[in-house]
């Protein structure tokens, strides 16, 4: 099958969930969430969420092959409104179609929801939230951020389910697979570095490795050179800044940076990560404050579009930073700058702490940065101390399992919080029937008296409160007599075994006399 | 009708879920424009708003956690009585609501501010004499944003009221302030604070030494909402709460990396101290504000420094702050400082 019109991402897409590495246990939850799932089910829609290439849409690819599914796709381009979702998920869909019988039976995939048209505070993912309680068949979304506050309505009925980077490792593997099954040798070190370069990026991965492939097959370069372009890159920046850590004067750093490829942010960032290893103490100081100057001009770029200064800022970063330097390491690897990486690491944590503070700033009434720093402490304190005021706090933020997980210290003690906080929810949708029941029987009279309806429904209210209270005492009442009667039975059973155990105890008694005297008798004659 | 009926139904709804409120900060807020605490002159004012029932556009003015968005949302409350404005929030999207609440520093991007408050200020009230739009934080609006507000405020003043909030009046451009009537809300005095919090032990019947009380009051320098979240977060234990514990729930909320990160960085670990300063920033969220706020803090009261280096190190905080306003990165303006620091126990 060696044919290089097909894309090798969708020729080794994963034919089963077993298939699907890196994501295992995101894999898991799709799985249980997906066999537990029905019409009526609380989470009736699942939401991938995940940065690009992470398995996201093969996961539900696999998961549909699988368990022979017929998988129905719509994309961003497609019109996604009320009606052509429903076309695909009503309760037409149900039963499965025609031509295939039950083997018809469908998934629908939401790809990109996160995109889809609609204001905030304008219906959008309203009505894809009425079309999916509607909806007879399982519906999936992915999104980019499945925690941005547009779907937050979404994700009140989704189970959402976090997809990460895919290792390195896991990339490198499937290279190695792909380059067994097409026949192409490379050397083991090109894949390495391919998988390296990914940043968790499956599909970006594979991608690459075909375009070598190609080239390779056309016999436009050898192995070696495959990777000069990638490699170019970060290596013309490694170098480039030992050479302007090395530099000790103006001149040589600014020509340190001449020609090399690189965004003027980053670049900061790279010289910001890395300086200090080639600095005294008693430069510190100095090296720093130029960076902060440096600094201080991108601010004034970026706020007032000024970019006739962008000049300043190269001054300062290579011939600045390079003055300032005074222990020079020649041969060094400078690393990657920490700040993007640690970015890249919590982007989920941040992202979930994020969606809390605007639960919660919407509740009391302040900015959401104000939030996260005067009373977000307090919420995970009252999180970690008992269940029921947990539960209480859960409910009242409205928080979903993988918010209140992100707070917890003991991510066990969640399913417990859960059970209560649906207690809650039972007991709330019941007061609500009962008000409704209330509003429709008094809606259709003429001039209305709200305050005595009010009345009347707190009075309904307390009546019912009194007849639980009544029923309940008599049901404690029975109980204590049936406990009485009960005990009453066991005390007369008691008496009546010792009596028996008495009697029985003298029918024994004159034999063990008799039993005595028989010993006695034998330890005579012996 | 429709309207006046959904509106009670909410309020019956408040009622049954009267628990709800979880945050003492919020459960304890001001219902009534009376339980409003101290401010009394502002009271009188706004209480001659009410009997007419009509008000102006309104400015507070004042320091955190003195009630100015208390008084605003009683106000509203009150004027608009068939609507209720407190518990629900979701509602405000609805049309026939003719309130609606922004914070200034959450709406990134003044076009999203502009279009929702025209969208918003340009439809008659229902059920209402005007609609009013609270604008939090209004001090952290841009001075053009400000300026695009005053012709929307101007322009739609038939059908809309305006309540903005700030802390610092100075930073509301000088047109607007004309078009309002501002109200200053003082800081408040210990025996206010401590009337407030005595109504909280009382209710939640929290046992509380003399000295921790007063140490609540010292600790939170007037401002109700930072003295209620320490007396929750010292309250969650259940015990009887001492001075002691109330320090350590204030040392919760201020969180021990910062000085820790000091520490680092006076010793000559300046690896590790950024590193610290990266994952307070990234990983907590930190706003650097609230990082330089409590450097400048510790800096007052460091003793292994001498005086005219604490001087200097005052100037380059306060050369940071500004540099911040400007749109510089929080970690490499910090890192500087810290820098700093290291070069300090050289000399």
């Amino acid at each position: 099958m060696a044919d290089s019109q097909i894309l090798w991402t969708e020729s080794f897409r994963p034919k089963n969930l077993g298939q699907v590495v890196g994501n295992e246990d995101a894999v898991v939850e799709l799985r249980d969430w997906f066999d537990s799932w029905s019409p009526t089910a609380k989470k009736k829609v699942a939401i991938l969420h995940g940065p690009a290439g992470t398995g996201k849409t093969s996961s539900v690819i696999a998961l549909a092959n699988e368990r022979q599914y017929e998988l129905v796709e719509m994309n961003a381009s497609d019109s996604r409104n009320k009606a052509a979702i429903m076309r695909l998920a009503g309760s037409s869909a149900r039963e499965g179609t025609i031509v295939n019988g039950a083997k018809g039976k469908r998934i629908l995939l939401i790809d990109e929801v996160d995109g889809i048209a609609g204001r905030e505070d304008r219906g959008g993912v309203k009505s894809l939230v009425d079309v999916i309680r509607e909806a007879a068949v399982p519906i999936i979304c992915t999104a980019n951020e499945a925690y941005s506050p547009k779907l937050k309505a979404l994700r009140k009925i989704a189970k959402v389910i976090a997809y990460r980077p895919v290792h390195p490792e896991y990339i490198f593997k499937i290279l190695k697979k792909i380059a067994r099954e097409e026949k192409i040798t490379i050397p083991e070190d090109n894949l390495q570095f391919l998988a390296n370069n990914a940043g968790g990026d499956m599909r970006s991965a594979i991608n690459d490795f075909q375009g070598m492939a190609l080239q390779l097959k056309s016999g436009k370069a050898t192995d070696i050179e495959l990777l000069k372009p990638y490699r170019d890159q970060t290596k013309n920046l490694q170098s480039a800044l030992t050479e302007l850590f090395n530099a000790n004067d103006y001149l040589k750093g600014k020509k340190a940076i001449d020609g090399l490829k690189i965004k003027y942010d980053e670049l900061l960032l790279w010289v910001f990560e890395n300086a200090y290893l080639h600095t005294s103490e008693e430069k510190l100081a100095e090296v720093y404050t130029t960076l902060a100057d440096a600094d201080l001009y991108l601010g004034r770029i970026m706020r007032r579009q000024s970019w006739g200064l962008l000049k300043y800022f190269f001054d300062l970063v290579s011939g600045g930073v390079a003055v300032a330097i005074d222990k020079p390491k020649k041969s060094a690897q400078h690393v990657f700058p920490q700040k993007i990486a640690m970015y890249a690491q919590t982007m989920f944590t941040r992202a979930i702490t994020k969606s809390i503070s605007a639960n919660l700033a919407e509740k009391i009434h302040v900015s959401q940065r104000s939030a996260r720093t005067d009373s977000l402490y307090l919420v995970q304190q009252v999180l970690n101390s008992n269940v029921g005021e947990a539960a209480k706090m859960v409910d009242w933020l409205e928080l979903d399992d993988n918010q209140v997980k992100s707070l917890l210290e003991k991510p066990e003690s969640l399913r417990k919080i859960r059970q209560v906080v649906n207690a809650y929810e039972t007991e709330r949708i019941k007061i609500q029937t009962s008000m409704s029941d209330l509003q429709h029987s008094s809606f259709d009279r003429p001039g209305d008296d709200w305050s005595a309806i009010l009345k009347d429904y707190e009075i309904k209210k307390e009546q019912k409160l009194e007849e639980e209270k009544r029923r309940k005492e008599e049901e404690k009442q029975r109980k204590d007599e049936a406990r009485k009667a009960a005990k009453a039975k066991k005390k007369a059973e008691a008496k009546a075994k010792k009596e028996k155990e008495k009697a029985e105890q003298v029918k024994e008694e004159p034999k063990k006399k008799e039993k005595k005297a028989q010993t006695s008798l034998d330890q005579y004659f012996s | 009708m429709i309207e006046r009926k959904d509106s009670i139904t909410q309020k019956v709804r408040n009622l049954q879920v009267g628990y709800k409120q979880m945050l003492w900060a919020e459960k304890y807020r001001p219902r009534l424009l009376k339980d409003i605490i101290n401010q009394q002159e502002i009271k009188n004012r706004l209480k001659g708003f009410i009997d007419a029932s009509t008000m102006p556009h309104l400015l507070f003015a004042g320091p955190p956690g003195t009630g100015k968005t208390s008084t605003a949302l009683v106000l509203i409350n009150e004027l608009l009585s068939d609507f209720d404005v407190f518990g629900r929030k979701e509602d405000s999207l609805q049309t026939n609501v003719p309130y609606l609440e922004l914070n200034a520093s959450d709406e990134r991007g003044i076009n999203v501010v502009r279009e929702r408050i025209k969208n918003f200020a340009h439809l008659m009230a229902i059920n209402a004499p005007f609609r009013v739009i609270v604008l939090d934080e209004a001090d952290s609006m841009t001075s053009d944003a400000q300026h695009a507000l005053r012709r929307t405020m101007e322009k739609y003043s038939s059908t809309c009221r305006f309540i903005l909030i700030c802390n610092y009046s100075s930073k509301i451009i000088e047109p607007i302030q004309s078009r309002c009537a501002v109200f200053r809300f003082a800081p408040l005095s210990k025996k206010d604070t401590k009337k407030y919090l005595q109504n909280i032990f009382k209710t939640e019947k929290i046992a509380i030494t003399p000295e921790a009380a007063d140490a609540i009051i010292y600790v939170s320098e007037g401002d109700l909402r930072r003295a209620t979240n320490i007396l929750q977060s010292a309250a969650i234990s259940g015990k009887e709460i001492s001075e002691d514990d109330i320090y350590k729930a204030t040392g919760k909320a201020q969180p021990q990396e910062i000085r820790k990160m000091i520490k680092y960085a006076i010793t000559g670990a300046f690896k590790e101290s950024r590193k610290l300063l990266l994952e307070l920033i990234i990983k907590q969220g930190l706003s650097a504000q609230d990082i330089l706020k409590q450097i400048h803090r510790e800096t007052t009261v460091m003793t292994d420094i001498d005086d005219r280096t604490k001087v200097e190190m005052i100037k380059m905080i306060g050369e940071i702050d500004f540099r911040l306003t400007e749109g510089s990165n929080p970690e490499i303006q910090l890192s500087a400082l810290l820098a700093h620091l290291v070069g300090l126990q050289l000399e």
